[in-house]
């Protein structure tokens, strides 16, 4: 019998994607996941070549360029020195409740795409929260290295791991390098933009994607009933249909804010465009003839963080210093997922702190690191928090946490 | 037209989640938490999606006697004669069973019937929370406040009552920025992963059965550990209750059980010292489902480490001394009661299956208000469409006491009734419309001496100011507790032969409430990340153990494919699919998606939509 289930795999294989510390090794190196963990650690912040282009950069310079030649330019000063949004999630906080999840599909007239699709992966949920199983490192050393686990050696007691997942708004953003037809774009606000009367479903951006965060409309979910997405336009009038009127009710539930989206076209988080939008114009109404068009601090807020009963997600401009955003970003625990791609994601993550202690039996008295951060001892060969004992040949000199500054040892 | 908000709040089993719906075009389109809510704590899945309920085609429109729709007048006029009969016999012969609803106008309205009609029996039931003889105490958790939290068997930030406001405090307690910052540290005893097992620091995996003798176990190196200064506390009974938990603990005469605990000492050594170095910042937890010892065992504990008052604060159980509904099942079984009237549940649906409740209604004439044809509507005499909260007027308590609004946002959809105005036809009331109902219940709640101006803001805020309870120090008479622990009668220790089957409440559709809601039946379950269907989960190595060969859940080519076994539980057989969970030791199983212990998948006659329309699969999986 076949199950609908939207995550076969568990385990992260010793990747830095949820990176995770026992509170003693934070007190030591409260910084550890962005300096020490995963290859963006080992870096510099600033890398001569960038993979993808960076909107503002490669557009800012030539029109600088060209504003100081001859005093005009046709290239237009595209980033906002007003807002540049941006998003913490603290994985610390979120126990993976699923309110965000519900809260994003009533906001957004996300469909119901049902069993049959969701086997086929074909869920359009906007955010998703990921599940990681992960256990203890039992292998002994130098054997098997990357392999952590068999599927006939499933651990009995697994540490879980979750993290909610949605666009992340990177800046050098991957899927718009790859649109032939510029269906997602960048505003000047830092959003990562879907057009959607310009997609053509080509659907290279959701596989130039890192993240997987893109969702396709592979049929017009919110227009056919469910057991009749495979049929023809033609056969649809001959099925037996439910009366209109009911389709008419089910209907209301939408939210007239934000479009609803047709088949064969790619859709993702918005950073709820539409309630950034709305505070935009109540400020400038407010504002009047004044140039006070700044949105206060915590006017904006995602549906999704509204939802949070953790309060782990943080929303707003990081142009301002003194937005809960702004703190939130300099928290030493903050990360980017899958940094060393030069993605410069404007979603970034609160790493997780567990608080074990020390004096119970399953606190490993040889590792003292969760799970994780010991699958990743395994995988990489290094330890990010400078203990002995699991170091690579090549990487002697690495992993002392805080105190090394990785950016001047160059990449790998 | 530009939208705009309108405060109310969805009453749940325990409270109510304060809310601010969206209204677009004189429709609810968005349900936001309440940020005016002194206890506004977000919102769950539960809460947002039951937006979408209020527009399913499949609610039951309109009255219907027998299997014939009626006028809504018809329904007044048969519920006017039910009430004048009622009247004429006082009540004899007649049972209610209601469901969880915190509502104070709607408790007014009971109180009232209870007195009109004394001969009545009154019947309450609630699935996922069973009321639990012995347990006099409510507790209402200060988890912001605690440095040490133990949960024994609670999933207190999940498919617990009040998961929103615990998420919420718990989280406040683990948001460090620096290395100064202090953070709380979460224990958990539990059988099936659940989300809080997810967020412990440390997790003790064992069967839910054997909570109990662990909970002993801890108990008694407590109270007798020097530093926790029991027998001042207990006084005279400091040794009685030694002795009562040491005989729980040692599992009176279950074979194995001494394996087990000895299995744990070194556990609950370090786990008990790391409590008594936080004493009064500590909180213990019991799961809903625990036996009533695990609650009054952690009432003990709360009470002996200084925790009340700043962790948890206790309060009487105001309980209106409602009956059960095995009470209920054997009095229609012996037929001295021949009228039932139901407002809200589906207990042939979700009612255990040794009660044979299916059989037990058939025997009286049975009246019920219902959002939906179930399958305990099957022959009813009258069934009554009953409103959502979106479009009623009623009133609900946060679980903090404070009173909360309940105002529609769009007028009713269908011909339906909400609970008051439902008892209050039922009680030959004058007063019929609901809103005017709750009007005179905030009369007497607010005692304002401005009464209109009051409601206004009342209205305008979502909840009335300062009608919080007032906790006030328990007094736990520790001798009855004692006789508790004395009746106790610890479980087997399961093994390969004698598998325990749990039966959980569901992450998304809880006790089948919410079967017909596609946003939560498309949600990946927090743990296994199932969406839609329904397993019974197992251990690889109970699989392993059992002879079944491995699951090809993962690592295989075939994603997702799972056996269909057979489990027999007191002689009825049921098929399921299964899988190998790397999350749990025994069976264990949903009880929210369509499965019901009695028969083996019966035909459904609610449900139409939910084949055919939201869920075409379910057809097939049914049959």
């Amino acid at each position: 019998m076949e199950i609908a289930c939207t995550q076969d795999h568990g385990s992260m294989e010793g990747r830095p994607i949820i990176r995770e510390a026992n509170i003693q090794q934070f007190r030591k190196h409260p910084d550890f996941a962005a300096s020490s963990m995963g290859i963006d650690s080992h870096f510099p912040h600033d890398l001569p070549s960038k993979v993808y282009n960076h909107p503002y950069e490669s557009y800012e310079k030539k029109a600088e360029e060209k504003q100081k030649k001859d005093g005009t330019t046709l290239y237009p000063i595209i980033k906002s020195s007003v807002h540049q949004w941006a998003m913490t999630i603290d994985l610390n906080a979120c126990t993976g409740c699923n309110a965000c999840v519900v809260s994003c599909q009533s906001e957004n007239n996300i469909p119901i795409v049902g069993k049959d699709q969701v086997r086929r992966g074909r869920e359009m949920h906007w955010l998703r929260i990921d599940r990681y199983f992960s256990a203890p490192v039992t292998v002994p050393e130098g054997s098997d290295k990357g392999k952590i686990r068999s599927e006939k050696n499933l651990p009995a007691d697994p540490q879980v791991s979750v993290q909610p997942m949605a666009c992340v708004h990177c800046e050098n953003a991957p899927c718009e390098s790859v649109c032939p037809v510029n269906a997602t774009v960048h505003d000047e606000e830092g959003l990562n933009l879907m057009v959607y009367n310009r997609c053509v479903g080509t659907r290279y951006c959701s596989n130039n994607c890192p993240y997987k965060v893109r969702r396709f409309n592979f049929f017009d979910y919110n227009l056919r009933p469910l057991d009749s997405l495979y049929d023809s336009p033609v056969m649809l009038d001959k099925l037996p249909r439910r009366p209109t009127d009911e389709f008419e009710i089910a209907k209301l539930v939408r939210n007239p804010d934000v479009s609803v989206r047709m088949r064969g076209v790619m859709e993702k988080c918005t950073y709820c465009i539409q309630r950034i939008e709305g505070a935009k114009i109540a400020q400038k109404i407010k504002a009047g003839a004044s140039d006070a068009v700044e949105v206060p601090d915590g006017v904006v807020r995602t549906a999704c963080l509204d939802a949070c009963p953790a309060e782990a997600i943080t929303f707003g401009n990081k142009l301002d210093p003194n937005s809960a955003v702004s703190k939130s970003i300099k928290n030493p625990r903050n990360y980017s997922v899958l940094g060393y791609l030069e993605t410069r994601a404007r979603t970034t993550y609160l790493a997780r702190v567990r608080n074990p202690n020390p004096e119970m039996p399953d606190y490993q008295e040889s590792l003292k690191s969760p799970y994780t951060t010991q699958e990743y001892f395994k995988t990489n060969a290094e330890d990010p928090f400078g203990h002995h004992g699991h170091h690579g040949d090549n990487h002697s000199d690495h992993g002392h946490g805080a105190d090394d500054n990785h950016a001047k040892e160059g990449s790998h | 037209m530009f939208p705009s908000f309108f405060a109310t709040s969805r009453p749940t089993r325990s409270g109510a989640v304060p809310l601010l719906a969206k209204s677009a075009d004189g429709r609810p389109v968005k349900l936001e938490r309440n940020p005016l809510h002194p206890d506004s704590s977000g919102t769950d899945a539960v809460t947002q999606a039951s937006l979408l309920d209020l527009y399913d085609p499949d609610r039951l429109k309109s009255v219907m006697q027998g299997s014939n729709s009626v006028t809504r007048q018809a329904g007044v006029d048969g519920l006017r004669s039910v009430a004048s009969d009622l009247e004429k016999s006082k009540g004899a012969g007649y049972a209610f069973l209601l469901d969880s609803v915190q509502s104070p106008s709607r408790d007014r309205l009971i109180a009232k019937l209870r007195s009109k009609y004394p001969e009545a029996t009154w019947h309450h039931y609630d699935p996922i929370q069973p009321a639990l003889d012995g347990v006099t105490h409510k507790a209402f958790y200060a988890l912001d406040k605690a440095d040490i939290i133990v949960s024994l068997g609670a999933d207190f930030l999940g498919s617990e009552a009040e998961s929103t406001r615990h998420t919420r405090d718990f989280a406040r307690g683990r948001k460090i920025s620096s290395v100064d910052d202090k953070m709380n540290r979460l224990y958990v005893v539990e059988g099936p992963m659940t989300i809080t097992g997810a967020g412990a620091d440390h997790r003790l995996r064992m069967a839910p059965s054997q909570i109990e003798k662990f909970a002993a176990f801890l108990a008694m190196d407590i109270i007798t550990d020097k530093n926790s200064n029991a027998e001042s506390v207990l006084g005279e009974n400091y040794a009685k209750m030694v002795q009562e938990l040491n005989s729980i603990k040692s599992g009176k005469a279950n074979e194995g059980a001494s394996t087990l605990i000895a299995s744990w000492s070194s556990w609950v050594e370090a786990c008990k010292n790391d409590i008594l170095a936080h004493k009064g910042h500590v909180v213990f937890i019991p799961g809903s489902s625990q036996p009533a010892s695990v609650h009054l065992m952690c009432q003990v504990l709360n009470a002996l480490l200084g925790n009340i008052g700043t962790t948890v604060h206790y309060q009487a159980d105001e309980a209106h001394n409602f009956s059960s509904i095995q009470l209920l099942a054997s009095t229609l079984q012996s037929s001295s009661v021949s009228k039932l009237i139901m407002i809200g549940g589906n207990p042939v649906y979700n009612a255990p299956a040794d009660l044979g409740w299916a059989d037990a209604q058939k025997k009286a004439t049975v009246i019920r208000l219902s959002d939906r044809l179930d399958e305990s509507s099957e022959n009813v005499a009258w069934s009554f469409p009953r409103s959502h909260f979106l479009e009623s007027w009623g009133d609900a308590r946060t679980a903090d006491g404070t009173l909360a609004a309940v105002q529609p946002l769009i007028a009713p959809l269908y011909d339906s009734f909400t609970d008051l105005e439902f008892l209050a036809i039922l009680g030959g009331e004058n007063t019929l419309k609901p809103h005017d109902i709750v009007r005179e219940t905030f009369k007497i709640v607010s005692r304002a001496s401005d009464a209109d101006s009051a409601w206004k803001h009342f209205l305008h805020d979502g909840y009335l100011k300062d009608s919080f309870f007032r906790h006030s120090k328990p007094d736990f008479q520790w001798a009855s507790f004692i006789s508790e622990f004395k009746k106790v009668s610890t479980l087997p220790v399961p093994g390969k032969d004698n598998l325990e089957v749990v039966f959980l409440p569901d992450s998304k559709v809880e006790d089948g409430t919410f079967t017909n809601n596609g946003w939560l039946q498309e949600l990946p379950d927090p743990i296994t990340k199932i969406s839609w269907d329904n397993v019974i989960l197992m251990s690889p190595a109970t699989a392993q153990a059992l002879g079944l060969p491995p699951s090809n859940h993962e690592g295989s080519t075939k994603y997702n494919m799972a056996r269909i076994i057979e489990v027999e539980i007191k002689g009825r057989k049921n098929l399921r699919p299964s899988l190998d969970s790397k999350r749990i030791r025994r069976l264990h199983s949903g009880i929210g998606h369509g499965i019901r212990p009695q028969s083996l998948w019966p035909g459904r006659r609610g449900n139409r939509v939910l084949q055919r329309f939201r869920c075409p699969h379910r057809q097939k999986f049914l049959h």
